[in-house]
């Protein structure tokens, strides 16, 4: 049975309820300056209790009222790998339907600086993260125009699992305090995990043949991928490493197999894509 | 195997001890190196990295080369958050028997990044198995922010102490870190490895 959503105002202003099916969650929030730390310790321990992605939904666009933004956008990436794309946020819908409609998502100046930083980045900085391209910056420009003010991104990168990220943005025309960013972290933080929890979880749609931890290489096995997909043959690795062009035949198709890919591009591409490799592994050393 | 350093054992780790240091140094620089009691400058050494302190220490066993380390302190004694990161908790931190803080944790910068990413999920098993046997139940520690997530989704229960600030141009928080059930299976599995990952034995093998 579906559980309702009931965010409520308390009468001065100062809190809120998030009303759970039969479960209530109260929720004090305390605004700017020093109550901004208790705002995440109540986010906290709310996002540790919720039970499902709407009532996160609700929590989340209530708490980032709190600290000073009007949107939010949460979600992984891109996960091919089981097929599940989890995504929440209170973004205009006008907008929405024109990042889905002109396939913005692609190349969201936003989402790829995620793959230059691993620290959070307020959005007037993209363009010192990544040199933007003319339909970048038309994004950034329409989106303004959609009403997304400046804002903020959290980026979320978890070894062996695809990446993410938490957004924050004020209404287009609005400022955007520094003041409001350590807050910003950490509420960022809290909530992908809360919706990570609830995604892995049964009842968060993901089957048990989905919750397997992504495989993990050995030390040895890393070491061959990453210099295959530097480009170097087995003999060459085998030299680099010390060991015989028949052990690094041996652990590069034991990592096939955990992965369960039959070439070796398939290989470099699912341990970069699971954080197991970096791009500075292979491009830059 | 990660190894516990302590009292009884440190002459046996004295190389990959020093290594730490330097490793730290750099690692760190001079944005956290607030009270420095090392006369080198190209070694971090504080004034907790006393005799009897504790530290879990992972090397390479052929040429003793420290590759990741954190340092473990009491918290019913002085330690880091109540001396040198007051600033970052909103109020006196938590302090109790079962409440120890990690501190100093340190990846090689030697190491590839793709193997960074593995010794740290190494660190944290062997810290929570490390709190298994000596019955702490909750770390407190100064975590870079951008690795929180990856802290939690190893399934320890985070809680801060602090609003984070920047400290040597990265972002960082004052947490309180639990353990949860189920955690230490999870952190096995990411390690592919369903044995102990911590050294036992009072001496160094090799």
């Amino acid at each position: 049975m579906a559980r309702s959503i009931d965010l409520v105002k308390d009468s001065d202003g100062q809190g809120s309820e998030l009303r759970a099916g039969s479960k209530k969650i109260s929720i004090a929030f305390w605004g700017g300056g020093m109550g901004q730390f208790r705002d995440v310790q109540t986010f906290a321990r709310a996002a540790n209790e919720v039970c499902s992605i709407e009532e996160l939904s609700g929590l989340l666009a209530s708490a980032v009222r709190e600290i000073g933004f009007e949107y939010y956008a949460l979600g992984h990436h891109v996960n091919v790998v089981t097929g599940m794309l989890l995504q929440i946020g209170n973004y205009p819908e006008a907008w929405m339907a024109t990042v889905r409609a002109r396939e913005y998502i692609s190349d969201d100046p936003v989402l790829m600086a995620c793959q230059t930083s691993v620290a959070g980045f307020r959005w007037s900085a993209v363009a010192t993260l990544l040199s933007l391209s003319k339909r970048q910056e038309q994004i950034l420009l329409e989106a303004s125009r959609a009403g997304l003010g400046d804002g903020f991104t959290v980026p979320v990168h978890i070894p062996g699992e695809c990446a993410g990220s938490c957004s924050f943005a004020v209404r287009a025309g609005a400022s955007l305090s520094d003041a409001t960013l350590p807050a910003a972290q950490y509420i960022g933080c809290f909530a992908f995990e809360a919706a990570r929890r609830l995604v892995r979880s049964p009842a968060g749609g993901m089957r048990a043949r989905e919750r397997v931890v992504t495989p993990a290489l050995t030390s040895r096995q890393l070491d061959c991928v990453v210099l295959v997909a530097r480009g170097k043959s087995d003999g060459d690795v085998a030299q680099l490493l010390g060991i015989s062009a028949e052990t690094v035949h041996q652990h590069i198709e034991a990592a096939k197999r955990r992965f369960g890919v039959a070439t070796r591009t398939q290989l470099v591409v699912r341990t970069l894509f699971d954080n197991q490799l970096a791009f500075q592994d292979v491009v830059s050393r | 195997m990660v190894h516990i350093v302590d009292a009884a054992n440190r002459p046996l780790f004295d190389l990959e001890l020093d290594h730490m240091h330097c490793d730290r140094a750099r690692a760190f620089g001079g944005g956290h190196r607030r009270n420095n009691h090392g006369a080198d400058a190209n070694r971090d050494i504080d004034r907790f990295d006393r005799t009897d302190t504790i530290y879990l220490l992972e090397s390479d066993r052929g040429s003793r080369r420290h590759l990741a380390s954190l340092r473990l302190l009491p918290t019913i004694r002085p330690h880091m958050l109540t001396t040198e990161y007051t600033h970052l908790c909103e109020s006196t931190p938590p302090s109790a028997a079962d409440i120890w803080e990690a501190s100093r944790c340190c990846v090689s910068p030697d190491v590839p990044f793709s193997e960074q990413s593995r010794l740290r999920a190494l660190l944290r098993t062997a810290i929570a198995e490390f709190g298994a046997f000596q019955g702490i139940r909750h770390y407190i520690s100064v975590t870079p922010i951008h690795l929180l997530p990856e802290v939690m989704a190893a399934g320890w229960d985070a809680k801060p102490l602090g609003l984070p600030q920047m400290i040597a141009g990265a972002s960082m928080g004052a947490l309180l870190f639990t353990l949860t059930s189920g955690a230490l299976r999870e952190a096995r599995d990411r390690l592919a490895c369903q044995m102990s990952v911590l050294e036992f034995s009072a001496e160094r093998a090799t």
